[in-house]
């Protein structure tokens, strides 16, 4: 039998997957050789890479440019530190670090890129195996936010969410070779701007072909977001983009190259991604928990006037919930605890008996048909006074 | 002794290796993370040969660790977001594709369908990689998740409407 999950959009989720996928002959080969060598010895098994990534190991020595700090916004220290991961604040505090006041404004958006450094050790892992780090911070502000001291939680969401940052090589398509780079990036808010903090793996390889710092709005970059002139290899903003997107310069020492190394890169993409004459996107965003509830819940969803209560957890953690809606007391008791590896704040599930982050929500309505309906949606301000309320869901 | 694990996991990847990769693939953004997930949860289940040799359904046991492997991953850096690739779609082929023109609209179709699956939350993108990357019945993931069957429901329903807002942001 069809079930409603397997028409329209689910057919084609069903197609998007690949149902075929399977082990190449080489992978299943380094497995079972793994394995037969464990058998072997004692010790535990580490399996390797298929192809390993030069480390770069050269000193850093940046191009010297010119850095005015502009006072409305935090230098790249300071956001360290409110980013609250073990580490940052020691790196972008070290001498290491190029700051920059490079402002691009295009709609109602400025990006600003503000600090650019690289480690040999990613300050996000403790792996032995780490082949050096790439670091900037870009700050993003809105017109018609300007001069807020906070942005607004709906707008807030969707600049973090909504903003990417990407590194970009001079003479090589983006969608060709970004997927070896493994970008990431960390969101803050702080005084009307919100900042990300991106980082990557050491692409200075091809410094001496120029590297740039791609920024675009979007849920995720298409080839749209910055044009490849595939003669002289320079990548550009589209002016014609339908979000706003930057591409800035990064001022980085062209003997930082080391041409094995980017030769690599360039295989590893080769075997990842054929240039088989199909433009693939080039990457795409995952939104933030915060986004996407906020999202489907703020969205979508329609609080229910009455209903919000503001809370202050007692000393074991917990608050209380209540309120009448739909003819029945709603009665919740959230537990709360931080979570020791990166500060989130998580609330336990009950029903699931599992902790999640907040913003949170607990569906209490489910129809005929166990679609949701209506439910609890809570969140925390920054002293830590809980704000829950119901939301209704659409139909 | 340990030459005996090694040949239980060795059986076990020889009958369940394929449809755990499917499942490290669906969870993955990139091939290469797939294979590093694959990997990775073979090497976990070295160390519970035993446990896997007596379970009843070892291949419900190597779902669970390697979603346990991926959970792990995610939540490490929670507030950290993954640009992830939009690689090639391997072997996932439109249905029908009339001609060159319509056969790359539709590649580029699924390709932004996937695209925005991926980009679903954790808690949902899982789901929906188990029930359309897996074909798994909702019955299963949930016994695997340890989620009421109308949580899982409710989550397809979510991604799969978030998916649909998604495509209309992009037209």
């Amino acid at each position: 039998m069809t079930s409603e999950f397997d028409t329209g959009v689910g057919e084609l989720l069903r197609r998007a997957y690949d149902l075929n996928a399977a082990p190449t002959p080489g992978l299943m080969d380094r497995v079972r050789e793994t394995l037969a060598g464990a058998g072997a010895s004692r010790r535990r098994a580490r399996l390797s890479r298929p192809v390993a990534v030069a480390a770069v190991g050269a000193a850093l020595l940046f191009l010297s440019v010119a850095a005015y700090a502009a006072g409305r916004f935090l230098r790249a220290g300071e956001l360290a530190e409110l980013m609250d991961v073990p580490g940052m604040a020691e790196l972008f505090e070290g001498q290491d670090v190029i700051e920059l006041d490079q402002s691009v404004t295009v709609g109602e958006y400025t990006f600003s890129l503000r600090a650019v450094t690289r480690s040999e050790q990613d300050v996000y892992s403790s792996s032995s195996e780490d082949r050096g780090h790439f670091y900037a911070v870009v700050a993003v502000t809105r017109k018609d936010l300007e001069g807020l001291e906070e942005i607004p939680p709906r707008e807030y969401s969707e600049i973090s969410g909504d903003v990417t940052v990407t590194p970009l090589v001079k003479g090589c398509a983006p969608w060709h070779v970004n997927a070896v780079f493994n970008s990431n990036v960390l969101y803050k808010q702080y005084e009307g701007a919100a900042y990300i903090v991106a980082d990557c793996d050491d692409f200075t390889c091809f410094a001496d072909q120029g590297l740039y710092l791609g920024v675009c709005t979007g849920r995720y970059v298409s080839e749209d977001a910055f044009l490849f002139d595939e003669t002289t290899g320079q990548i550009t903003a589209n002016p014609d983009y339908r979000g706003a997107s930057a591409v800035f310069d990064l001022p980085l020492d062209p003997t930082l190259a080391d041409s094995d190394a980017a030769q690599t890169l360039l295989e590893r993409a080769d075997s990842l991604y054929p240039d088989d004459g199909v433009v693939y996107e080039p990457m795409l965003d995952e939104p933030s928990w915060e986004r996407s509830q906020r999202l489907f819940l703020w969205s979508m969803g329609q609080p229910v006037p009455g209903t919000e209560r503001t809370m202050t957890p007692d000393e074991n953690g917990q608050c209380v919930y209540e309120t009448v809606y739909d003819g029945r007391t709603v009665s919740r008791t959230f537990t709360w605890r931080e979570e020791a590896e990166t500060g989130r704040l998580l609330i336990l599930n009950e029903a699931e008996g599992e902790w999640s982050p907040v913003p949170f929500d607990d569906v209490v309505c489910v129809d005929v048909d166990a679609q949701p309906v209506w439910g609890i949606y809570l969140t925390v301000d920054e002293d830590l006074t809980f704000i829950a309320e119901i939301v209704t869901l659409p139909a | 002794m340990d030459e005996r694990r090694a040949n239980v996991i060795s059986r076990l990847t020889d009958e369940y290796g394929p449809a755990l990769y499917r499942l490290c693939r669906s969870l993955a953004y990139t091939r290469e993370e797939a294979e590093d997930l694959f990997q990775d949860t073979l090497v976990k289940a070295l160390e519970r040969a035993d446990r896997l040799e007596a379970a009843r359904q070892p291949d419900k046991y190597l779902y669970a660790m390697a979603l346990r492997q991926w959970q792990s991953r995610q939540r490490k850096f929670a507030r950290r977001r993954r640009i992830a690739p939009m690689g090639p779609l391997d072997g996932a082929e439109p249905e029908q594709a009339p001609g060159p023109e319509e056969a790359y609209i539709a590649r580029e179709e699924l390709r932004r369908v996937r695209a925005l699956a991926d980009a679903l939350p954790e808690k949902l993108r899982t789901i929906t990689a188990l029930y359309y990357g897996m074909d798994m019945p909702v019955k299963r993931i949930a016994a695997l998740l340890h989620l009421p069957a109308g949580t899982v429901k409710s989550r397809l329903h979510r991604a799969r409407t978030m998916i649909e807002e998604g495509l209309k942001h992009d037209e």
